[in-house]
């Protein structure tokens, strides 16, 4: 692929004017398709915040690693000898090869393949070739793997940041951390094992408009026609919520749809799902595990491009203005029974990735729109519905089932971010 | 020609024309008669990630039992697949033919190479399959099917149709 950061002779057009192009209702195609907006927003949201890496499981002994983007540049993540995860610029600091080629992994230490150069997994350097002549302030010490500036994990949900500076990262998850919370709650170990893999689907889409469809329910019936979905789900009548939470996060919350079309109690369930509930309700007594069990897991953005999509994380990650790699990987509940674990693998593979039978209709509407943008030059997308009775004020407000209340509250913060209202992350 | 070398040219015959006949079916979307050459108990799998994973523990591009192949010709029969409007036009060679065993169903390998259309890409696509033919009634029906494609540990565009 290209460096989306070389296509200078796109940028000739006027200076972005976010202000004019971020309006409450509605926000300007050329957010969509510019490259100099592409270039500014890597910088600002990607670059200048926390963003998911990796869930640590997937790095769960010591000796494993994996490699990420994070934003447009590669990292690589490591648990060393004592169980420590580290992250790293995958890049030998001697003369830039990547050190790390493979997607996932297992090793003792990091051998550059150019001229030898050695490291721990902690990222020490270890081991050099021919280790004379450098100069006379030359020390083994000062040439480790550069560190990704910023790592921290909530509930095994491992963010990173080159931002230094970035606020802390439970300021950044803000009211979003409550949908991790419900998420590992659901395993009666309060954890989770990520680690079947990740399906990747590249879409020649903004990332942005992946943002702006993950609590969008205004879209399943006629987008996901080709599907069996229960129409009769896809209505404000079912009381469920859409809801901007603040800092660009979004929710679209169905509890109140879920309890009521479900009034399940404990007795009515059979075989693993009622393990599964046994097995929260030796946690948390058995009301709340009934409860817990029916309200299921959260559908949510996590600013800017983590989906937690109920029992599954969705990843877009940005390749250029108009391309997204989407990456999708099921949860599974440590603690839960086995055959839960395997019909889940079945029902996240029946909706996801590049065959599943969700996935690609979703991303032919998203090209849909990209195409769209692409071939005008004034042209706006409208996020009207529900403006006119959310309730709540500030970044924090709710509206109904359909609403696009969600997308306008992560524009907000774009739009606070792209003009430095808001602090970074 | 011995009766033995006569009886393996014409299980390669056999086994040949089958899956000419089903890659044909694929390419023209002719999903009833495609779906009739399964048995009940039929999978279809198509590994994600590389080809020794465990359908148990890691993710596929597709795990389908017969229940969920069905369902997926369903869909593709709809119509209402926006993916797959217009459709993708689709043309495949099927070779490197090769009978493992042949008692008490063929186990075949085979390769193909997939020029899929659209109109805003051409794309590639490429794998070895598995392939287990069970006689059934005089006629071969497929119990299980695996397609490793080259590119399945990377980034790959939208999957809609029959491999």
């Amino acid at each position: 692929m290209g460096s989306p950061l070389d296509s200078s002779t796109h940028e000739s057009g006027p200076r972005p004017a976010y202000a004019d192009w971020i309006q409450p209702t509605r926000v300007a195609g050329h957010l969509y398709t510019d490259a100099r907006v592409f270039r500014e927003e890597v910088e600002r949201v990607f670059d200048g915040g926390w963003l998911f890496l990796a869930h640590e499981s997937e790095i769960a002994e010591p000796g494993e690693l994996v490699t990420r983007r994070l934003g447009l540049r590669p990292v690589l993540l490591t648990r060393d000898e004592h169980g420590k995860i580290h992250g790293f610029a995958n890049r030998c600091p001697h003369r830039g090869a990547a050190v790390c080629a493979r997607s996932r992994g297992r090793a003792r230490i990091l051998r550059c393949p150019y001229h030898g150069w050695s490291f721990a997994l902690g990222g020490e350097l270890i081991g050099v070739p021919h280790p004379d002549g450098f100069g006379p302030g030359w020390k083994r010490e000062d040439h480790g793997l550069d560190p990704v500036p910023r790592l921290a994990s909530y509930r095994g949900f491992l963010f990173g940041s080159w931002n230094a500076q970035v606020r802390d990262l439970v300021s950044h998850l803000g009211r979003a951390v409550e949908m991790i919370d419900r998420l590992c709650d659901l395993s009666p170990q309060g954890e989770l094992s990520v680690r079947a893999g990740w399906l990747q689907h590249r879409v020649r889409a903004n990332w942005k408009i992946l943002a702006e469809n993950v609590c969008d329910f205004y879209h399943p019936a006629p987008t996901h026609a080709s599907s069996p979905l229960p129409g009769a789900f896809f209505d404000d009548a079912t009381g469920a919520v859409n809801r901007a939470l603040g800092d660009g996060h979004g929710e679209m919350d169905i509890r109140p749809a879920l309890t009521r079309r479900e009034p399940r109690p404990l007795d009515s369930l059979r075989g693993p799902e009622r393990e599964h509930v046994l097995a929260l309700a030796r946690r948390d007594g058995e009301a709340r595990a009934v409860r817990r069990y029916l309200a299921g897991p959260p559908h949510g953005l996590i600013f800017p491009n983590l989906f937690i999509a109920g029992q599954n994380l969705f990843v877009f990650h940005p390749m250029s203005a108009g391309e997204t790699s989407h990456h999708q990987t099921p949860v599974f509940y440590t603690g839960a029974p086995d055959a839960l674990r395997v019909r889940h693998l079945r029902r996240f593979e029946g909706a996801s990735g590049p065959a599943g039978f969700l996935e690609p209709d979703d991303a032919a509407v998203w090209e849909r729109v990209q195409r769209g943008f692409e071939a005008g030059e004034s042209d706006w997308a409208l996020l009207e519905r529900g403006s006119g009775r959310e309730v709540g004020s500030g970044s924090a407000r709710e509206g109904r089932m359909l609403d696009e209340t969600a997308a306008r509250g992560f524009w907000r913060h774009y739009l606070a971010l792209m003009t430095g209202a808001a602090a970074r992350g | 020609m011995s009766e033995r070398a006569a009886d393996l040219l014409l299980a390669r015959l056999r086994v040949e024309q089958f899956l000419y006949r089903e890659a044909r079916l694929m390419d023209e979307r002719s999903y009833d008669a495609w779906e009739s050459l399964w048995t009940d108990d039929g999978v279809y799998w198509v590994p994600a990630n590389g080809e020794d994973t465990d359908p148990e523990r890691d993710v596929s591009l597709v795990y389908d039992n017969r229940a969920r192949l069905t369902t997926r010709i369903a869909r593709l029969k709809s119509e209402k697949a926006h993916s797959q409007d217009p459709p993708s036009r689709l043309v495949r060679v099927v070779s490197n033919v090769e009978i493992e065993t042949s008692e008490p169903e063929y186990r075949v390998h085979s390769t193909f190479v997939l020029v899929e259309s659209r109109p805003d890409r051409r794309v590639t696509w490429a794998a070895r399959v598995a392939h287990h033919l069970r006689p059934e009634s005089e006629a071969l029906r497929i119990a299980f099917k695996k397609v490793v494609l080259v590119d399945n540990d990377q980034e790959l565009t939208s999957l809609d149709f029959l491999l």
